[in-house]
């Protein structure tokens, strides 16, 4: 429906300018595939919406010209844009909600343009624990250096799920285990929130391989974590958030603006890992049933 | 295995061994070591990847125990991982490294380890355990879908994972890996040796067979062939060889036959070769023959010439005494000398013959050398003398009197050049010079003031039949031959002959002669000073070198009032007055008479014998007995004697008294005796013959018998046994034998007598007066009325005796019989010598030196002198 609507909106903004199309300047961080992946859903996406727009995706900043649409992939390709054009309003992909208050901190004029974040908001994970889930009761969360600014966010919506939340945050030099090991042991169900790279990797081990022992699931925030031994996932796949991205620059293209500020990714992916599941005895409904299932438990139409 | 030889230079086989094994051993070696080093590493190499699977292993699932402190899982952990094979021990340290778990083999392994320092990477082997280390990390998940951009802050070491790997099986295994590989490399060795011995031996036996064949080929078997065993390139060898013999073979055939044929052509050749010689000889002998025949073909005509010439001399010279007339004398003197020359190219050519045949060839002995320059030198006088040319011989004192060589040749060398010098100088000198060289070989210098010779006709000089000018053979005669003999003379005799002539001025010829010197009796040696006089140098020269052999004091003096000065400032104990050829006035008569008178020392007067019947009065000869008369140039011994003749007082007194026998049937011989003793003071008897003899000393006693031993009836042998049996009155008495004959077996006849001495005739006068003195006593008998009276003989006779020996010598010359010839010449020197006859004494002593050396030509030539002074000396001479 709001596919549709984007390209409708388009549409109505290419006729009514009689003019042609801005081209859309790509700026990538690097050559990451994923990046590219993003670009390439941008422009796939953006096809349908507003045909015969010119996507040209570029690793280095240059001279673009200030009718076109710039967008950024990636941190440093928000900063570099922001650095080169401070005053033109863009579109920022593939950032982190912390990265975006960082830089937000840093630079106030990060406000007028558009920022899809890449992480989940808490209540999803939440959401999607309590669905895989329906009898825990006690739920635990570690947070991080950065991360620890979703605490109140967590213990909110654990709270409106019917969890008891048991949070726990982690201050880098101290021993983790001895933090995460009784939160585990006293849960049902632990969700991550991700949080820096090293935290990330430096936690999760030991978060993986206690709540294996302690037989309680985890929910995670990408992939790799449901590879890595997490029982279910929900994130924002490159083509999730290319696909937000080309209905944001139709409604820009339609109306002339971006909705300012840090936009929330609309479209996700859940994933699961059945023999984590086998082990901890969960029974995992079929992926289509999930989907939908978690869909409505969003209160949105899949 | 059988080698020949070890030394590998000559052991092929063994060679072949060492070139086939020596790699293998080398190659064996190196793999085997290899081998172990590498199985060694492999299983140490497993091992350590053991050991780090093991320890990477644990050092990512030990994480978590070192971080959350599990001791309790630690340990588990190690006691699990102890039970693994190959692990010997682990241990646990936290990140300081101290030692949280520990397995219990841990200490007994590795505990010398020093755990406060990080082992590093590398695995450190203890004895028998392989200790590794791993530092652990906390391992992050890979949670994140999207890797940060950002990188990553360093790791922290969550501790430290020790483990030590058992090395004991490690070990055994690598044992049982070198003692297998030395095993295989072993075996492997020995087949490659059994091999390489089979293989060499497979090679070495054909060359062997070869080398066997190819030796005994060498040793002359050429049919000794090689037997190819293999098919290999030893069999093409093989049979390249055998070709090889074959080919040596057939060519040692060919060459046998060639050498057989080469051999009978060549007995053929020197059957051929053979009877050449054979043919050779005969001819050879035929030439010889022919060339005997030719020599006695010129010996026979020679003396064929010869006796029709002497005849033809004698007769002459008889006819010239009975002819009355001036030019009927002339013409028989003309006729003389045309025989003289006839005779004398006759003996050129008949000399030079020879020199062509080489046939002379008589070998070098002793001779009188001065005596023999004298003769040589002194025969030329009269021509000389004649032809109004002075001639001196000049013999340096230092030249010896003896020396050995060919006293012929010498002669005829001297003979010719000083016979040319005289020939052809007409007016002037010829010197005659004797010295030694610095090398002791003889020079002669024969120097003449003659015509000289041109220089183009200088190089020709000396071949045969040349003359320098053919005006010369018509103005002075002669054959061409003397310088062309004397020249071959001089080379047969080593020496060599040098010419230098001024056309007008003169010639001089020097022959140098290598001599070789022979021992000589002292001569004489006088006190006191001698004098000589000559107004002439080289004269004064001659005398001098004569009389410093006898004199140490010698003073000349060319001017008659220096010789008086010199006579009455020293009583001289000899004077030489030489008679000047070129003054022909008194003054020299009256010059030597003065001294005669004035002087009682010998005086020799040197002369021209000529000058002795022409210049010198008869009186002053027989009035100064201390005055001698010699030819002009009179020789060392001639002067010698003479000085000593006038000088020694007569051993009168000696022989005062003494009774001798003088036994001789030859009339002259025995008037010799007694005319001898009679000077010696003897009282003597003589007998003609033994009978008178025996009767003699059946007589009286004598004190010396002087006995000839051939006498006519009763020879002296038979004599002396009748004089000498017991109880005769000379039984006793010395007896002094005298005999000619020098074959005689009179060892066997003399044996029978008692004799005290036995001396050869002709004897010295001298020995025979020693003899005397010796063997008798100066104690004698009064001496009875017929002692002292000599036999007188009538002057008829005495002449009619020199000139029957005169013609007796000429006959035994002309027949060559010189031994006959000297006996002859023995007895005239003791006839001419009873009364004094200067001349024919000196004349005599030239024969007896020529006639003892075998020169018949010049003696034959005297013994003509001879007859013509005899007969002018007829009715002249005081016999008495």
């Amino acid at each position: 429906m709001r596919r549709l609507w984007s390209i409708l909106l388009a549409c109505l903004y290419l006729g009514a300018s009689g003019r042609a199309a801005a081209d859309i300047r790509v700026l990538l961080a690097s050559d990451a595939p994923y990046y590219r992946e993003t670009a390439v859903s941008l422009q796939h996406h953006l096809e349908p919406l507003a045909p015969g727009i010119a996507v040209s995706v570029h690793t280095q900043v240059e001279n673009w010209p200030a009718d076109d649409i710039l967008v950024s992939v990636g941190g440093s390709a928000l900063t570099d844009l922001r650095e080169r054009y401070p005053d033109r309003t863009s579109l920022h992909l593939f950032v982190t909600s912390d990265f975006w208050r960082e830089q937000r901190a840093a630079a106030a004029g990060l406000d007028k343009d558009t920022t899809v974040a890449l992480d989940q908001p808490p209540q999803r994970l939440l959401t999607l624990a309590r669905m895989l889930n329906p009898d825990a009761h006690a739920l635990s969360a570690v947070l991080g250096p950065l991360s620890r600014t979703h605490a109140d966010a967590l213990a909110g919506a654990a709270v409106a799920l019917d969890f008891t939340p048991r949070i726990g945050i982690l201050v880098p030099g101290e021993n983790p285990v001895t933090t995460l090991a009784p939160l585990v042991n006293g849960s049902q169900v632990v969700v991550v929130l991700p949080d820096s790279a090293e935290f990330n990797g430096a936690t999760a081990r030991w978060l993986l391989q206690l709540s294996f022992r302690a037989r309680i699931p985890v929910i995670g925030y990408s992939r790799a974590y449901t590879d890595a031994g997490a029982l279910a996932a929900v994130y924002s796949t490159p083509d999730d958030i290319g696909r937000q991205a080309a209905e944001l620059i139709a409604e820009r293209l339609a109306r002339g603006v971006f909705p300012p500020g840090l936009q929330p990714p609309h479209y996700y992916t859940l994933t699961t890992n059945a023999t984590v599941a086998d082990a901890l005895g969960i029974t995992l409904p079929t992926d289509a049933a999930l989907q939908a299932r978690y869909a409505a438990a969003l209160g949105e139409q899949p | 295995m059988k080698f020949r030889s070890f030394d590998i230079r000559r052991n092929l086989q063994l060679r072949l061994l060492l070139i086939g094994s020596l790699p293998l051993l080398l190659i064996t070696a190196l793999l085997t070591a290899y081998s172990i080093h590498s199985r060694h590493g492999d299983t140490l190499r497993r091992v350590q990847e053991a050991g780090v699977r093991m320890i990477d292993y644990l050092s990512n699932t030990v994480d978590f125990a070192l971080y959350s402190n599990n001791r309790k899982l630690l340990r588990s952990m190690a006691d699990g991982i102890a039970e693994v094979p190959g692990v010997r021990a682990v241990a646990f340290l936290d990140r300081e490294r101290r030692v949280m778990v520990a397995s219990p083999a841990f200490a007994s392994s590795a505990g010398e380890l020093d755990l406060n320092q990080p082992l590093g990477p590398a695995a450190r082997e203890l004895r028998d355990v392989l200790v590794l280390e791993r530092r652990v990390y906390a391992v992050p998940a890979e949670v994140d879908d999207y890797p940060a951009e950002t990188s990553r802050s360093p790791r922290t070491p969550l501790g430290w994972v020790v483990v030590a790997m058992d090395l004991g099986e490690a070990h055994q295994a690598q044992r049982a890996i070198a003692v297998s590989s030395i095993g295989i490399g072993a075996g492997m060795l020995g087949t490659a040796l059994l091999m390489a011995l089979v293989l060499s031996r497979s090679v070495v036996t054909p060359i062997r067979e070869l080398t066997a064949a190819v030796g005994r080929m060498q040793r002359g078997d050429l049919a000794a062939r090689v037997q190819p065993t293999t098919r290999d390139e030893l069999a093409h060898l093989a049979a390249g060889i055998n070709h090889l013999a074959d080919s040596v073979e057939s060519s040692q055939r060919d060459l046998e036959q060639q050498i057989a044929h080469a051999t009978s052509e060549l007995s053929a050749s020197l059957d051929t070769l053979r009877s050449k010689n054979r043919e050779l000889e005969i001819a050879g002998e035929r030439a010889e023959a022919a060339n005997r025949a030719k020599t006695d073909f010129l010996a026979r005509m020679s003396h064929e010439l010869r006796t029709p010439l002497t005849s033809i001399q004698g007769f002459v010279r008889l006819l010239e005494q009975d002819l009355e007339g001036a030019a009927d004398r002339n013409y028989c003197h003309i006729i003389d000398q045309a025989s003289v020359s006839l005779l004398a190219m006759i003996d050129d050519i008949l000399e030079f013959t020879k020199l062509q045949v080489g046939a002379d060839n008589s070998n070098p002995e002793p001779f009188e050398l001065v005596e023999c320059i004298e003769n040589c030198v002194q025969l030329l006088a009269p021509v000389a003398h004649a032809k109004g040319v002075e001639l001196w011989l000049d013999i340096h004192p230092e030249v010896p009197t003896r020396a050995v060589g060919h006293a012929k040749w010498l002669r005829q060398i001297l003979g010719n050049l000083a016979d040319n010098a005289v020939k052809f100088t007409s007016s002037g000198h010829v010197l005659v010079r004797c010295v030694l060289d610095d090398s002791g070989a003889l020079v002669l210098t024969v120097r003449d003031t003659g015509i000289g010779i041109d220089a183009d006709q200088q190089a020709q000089i000396f071949a045969a039949f040349v003359q320098a000018d053919t005006s010369i053979a018509r103005r002075f005669g002669g054959t061409g031959l003397g310088l062309a003999i004397t020249q071959r003379r001089v080379e047969l005799l080593g020496g060599q002959i040098a010419l230098h002539s001024t056309p007008g001025s003169g010639t001089e010829f020097q022959v140098t002669l290598p001599l070789t010197w022979c021992a000589a009796p002292p001569s004489p040696r006088f006190a006191g000073r001698a004098l000589v006089y000559d107004p002439e140098q080289p004269g004064r020269a001659s005398t001098e070198s004569v009389l410093r052999r006898l004199f140490t004091d010698v003073v000349t003096v060319p001017d008659f009032d220096d010789l008086v000065d010199a006579t009455n400032q020293c009583s001289p104990a000899a004077l030489v007055f030489n008679w000047s050829l070129h003054d022909h006035s008194w003054s020299q008569v009256i010059s030597l008479r003065h001294l005669l008178e004035e002087l009682t020392c010998p005086v020799i007067v040197q002369l021209p014998l000529h000058a002795l019947h022409e210049a010198i009065p008869r009186d002053l000869i027989r009035q100064h007995p201390h005055a001698r008369w010699l030819g002009k140039p009179a020789g060392f011994s001639d002067i010698a004697a003479a000085i000593a003749d006038t000088s020694v007082p007569a051993p009168r007194a000696d022989l005062d008294g003494i009774r001798v026998l003088v036994a001789e049937d030859n009339d002259f011989s025995r008037l010799l005796l007694t005319t001898l003793l009679e000077r010696t003071g003897c009282m003597h008897r003589s007998v003609a013959d033994g009978r008178a003899a025996i009767a003699a000393c059946g007589e009286q006693k004598f004190d010396v018998i002087l006995m000839d031993v051939h006498m006519p009836e009763t020879s002296g042998i038979a004599a002396l046994l009748n004089i000498q049996e017991p109880g005769m009155l000379n039984a006793s008495t010395p007896v002094v034998v005298l005999t000619a004959d020098q074959v005689l077996d009179e060892g066997r006849e003399l044996g029978r007598v008692q004799v005290a001495r036995v001396l050869g005739k002709p004897y010295d006068e001298r020995l025979l007066l020693e003899t005397l003195l010796e063997i008798s006593g100066r104690t004698g008998a009064p001496a009875p009325e017929w002692f002292g009276s000599s036999e007188s003989m009538p002057r008829s006779l005495y002449f009619d005796e020199i000139e029957r020996l005169v013609y007796s010598t000429n006959a035994y010359l002309t027949s060559e019989d010189f031994a006959g010839a000297r006996e002859t010449c023995h007895q005239l020197a003791g006839i001419v010598a009873v009364y004094r006859l200067g001349d024919l004494e000196m004349r005599v002593r030239m024969l007896h030196s020529l006639v003892r050396v075998g020169d018949g030509p010049r003696a034959i030539a005297i013994l003509g002198e001879l007859r013509r002074e005899t007969a002018g000396m007829r009715g002249s001479v005081p016999c008495g």
